[in-house]
């Protein structure tokens, strides 16, 4: 998994290119009572929610944490949300697939194969 | 220039200057963006000046005439990051109409400054709290600082106000020692016409230089106007001839008063900070397995557009 990871860093992925679509859209407003309190206050916080991905400024917040992921600066970030050793391990690679995949381990997302 | 203090980076936008001059306390004024020097709807009259933002480099000399006229209100750029705050408060410093009102924490600095050389007013403009926590509130908020080299890209750009001031056009800029003058305007013309065909020759050189900028108006708060006129033409319909223009005005400010609710939504996004938001997202689609294969998609295309650009590199070399 190292090698992999270490060959696909040179291939830069900016954040919002991962986040910034109508699928990732859906996913947070199957899971609004966890995401609407941690968005600006809105009249309309379920608009709000649905608008976020695509905004500007999501956009330039998601790749701003995704250079720092990527540049393995995100550490001191990740620690304050109390992120298991193995998601900070990958962090400190700065691989983004790595990343992914231990967060998911972690998170109880099915099992995810290294070679594909 | 010295020490950026704590003044944030802000962005170049509208919706920002206009909620700006709202925490200054300013009444009667809002910010336009101008796609184009004609643009009569966003150019109401009259237009109190000009703001032209561009990326600066080394050696761009405007033509004019140095003026050191201690009658004209002109702030020197002491630091970086506070380069529009400061453009738009030399513009309302010299704006004089009894339809706008620039508030007591502006009037306190004029007072304040205008005995004062142009170095010294920048520098009591940039050691002002107040202006200062105005002009940060709409800064990006993030939990950490990143090192990247090279800096913020934003750090090279420029703000040059153009205002009429006492019969002539004049380009404050905040790195030059004293205002510009640029042309006289003639005996009731408009300084909009005097001034575009020099903004113009000046785009139509960063364009050439593939340059980037952009231009902005200081105009009348367009709700205040628009509700002056709607009270007219409601008084004087007596036969309801004026109907039609009556739904028009009605309808232009219900346009102004959604690009306001607009600005503010835009603006508590940009205070706003997302990693939390961001982190929690990755969680979610971390647990329902959906985050490894949107990286590998991200992944795939981005190596597709990396293997492309390389094609095109290589391209001249075969030749």
């Amino acid at each position: 998994a190292k090698k992999e990871a270490r060959g696909l860093k040179k291939v830069f992925v900016p954040l919002a290119e991962v986040l910034s679509n109508e699928q990732v859209a859906e996913i947070a407003r199957q899971h609004a009572e966890e995401l609407t309190p941690l968005l600006p206050p809105s009249e309309n916080p379920e608009q709000e929610l649905s608008e976020t991905v695509r905004t500007p400024q999501f956009r330039q917040a998601a790749d701003t944490l995704g250079t720092a992921l990527q540049t393995a600066q995100l550490r001191p970030v990740l620690e304050q949300f109390g992120m298991h050793p193995t998601v900070l391990e990958a962090a400190d690679e700065g691989s983004l697939l790595r990343f992914a995949r231990e967060m998911t381990r972690t998170e109880g997302g099915h099992h995810v194969e290294d070679s594909s | 220039m010295g020490d950026a203090g704590n003044w944030c980076l802000i962005e170049s936008d509208p919706g920002v200057f206009t909620e700006m001059l709202r925490g200054f306390g300013v009444d009667g004024l809002q910010v336009e963006e101008l796609y184009s020097l004609d643009d009569d709807k966003a150019l109401m009259k009259p237009v109190y000046g000009l703001i032209f933002l561009f990326k600066w480099r080394q050696g761009d000399h405007g033509n004019g005439t140095s003026s050191p006229d201690p009658t004209i209100f002109f702030a020197q750029q002491v630091i970086q990051n506070a380069c529009a705050t400061q453009a738009i408060i030399n513009l309302i410093m010299n704006l004089e109409d009894k339809n706008v009102n620039i508030g007591p924490l502006l009037t306190q600095y004029k007072e304040f400054a205008v005995e004062m050389d142009p170095a010294t007013r920048g520098l009591v403009l940039s050691n002002s709290d107040e202006i200062r926590s105005v002009h940060n509130s709409f800064a990006r908020q993030t939990l950490y600082e990143l090192d990247i080299k090279g800096g913020e890209a934003e750090d090279n750009y420029h703000f040059v106000t153009y205002v009429p001031i006492g019969g002539k056009v004049y380009e404050l800029d905040g790195l030059r020692d004293y205002p510009l003058e640029l042309a006289a305007i003639p005996e009731g013309g408009d300084w909009v016409e005097v001034v575009r065909p020099i903004i113009q020759e000046r785009m139509a050189k960063y364009s050439e230089g593939e340059i980037t900028f952009n231009l902005m108006a200081m105009v009348p708060n367009r709700k205040q106007k628009y509700q002056e006129m709607l009270e007219s033409l409601q008084q004087a319909n007596e036969n309801n001839e004026l109907d039609e223009q009556i739904a028009d005005i009605s309808r232009s400010i219900a346009e102004e008063d959604h690009k306001m609710a607009m600005y503010s939504k835009e603006n508590a996004r940009r205070r706003h900070n997302y990693t939390p938001f961001i982190v929690q997202l990755m969680k979610i689609l971390a647990k329902e397995s959906k985050f490894v294969p949107l990286v590998e998609n991200s992944y795939q295309a981005a190596k597709q557009k990396a293997q492309m650009n390389t094609d095109k590199t290589t391209l001249p070399l075969k030749k």
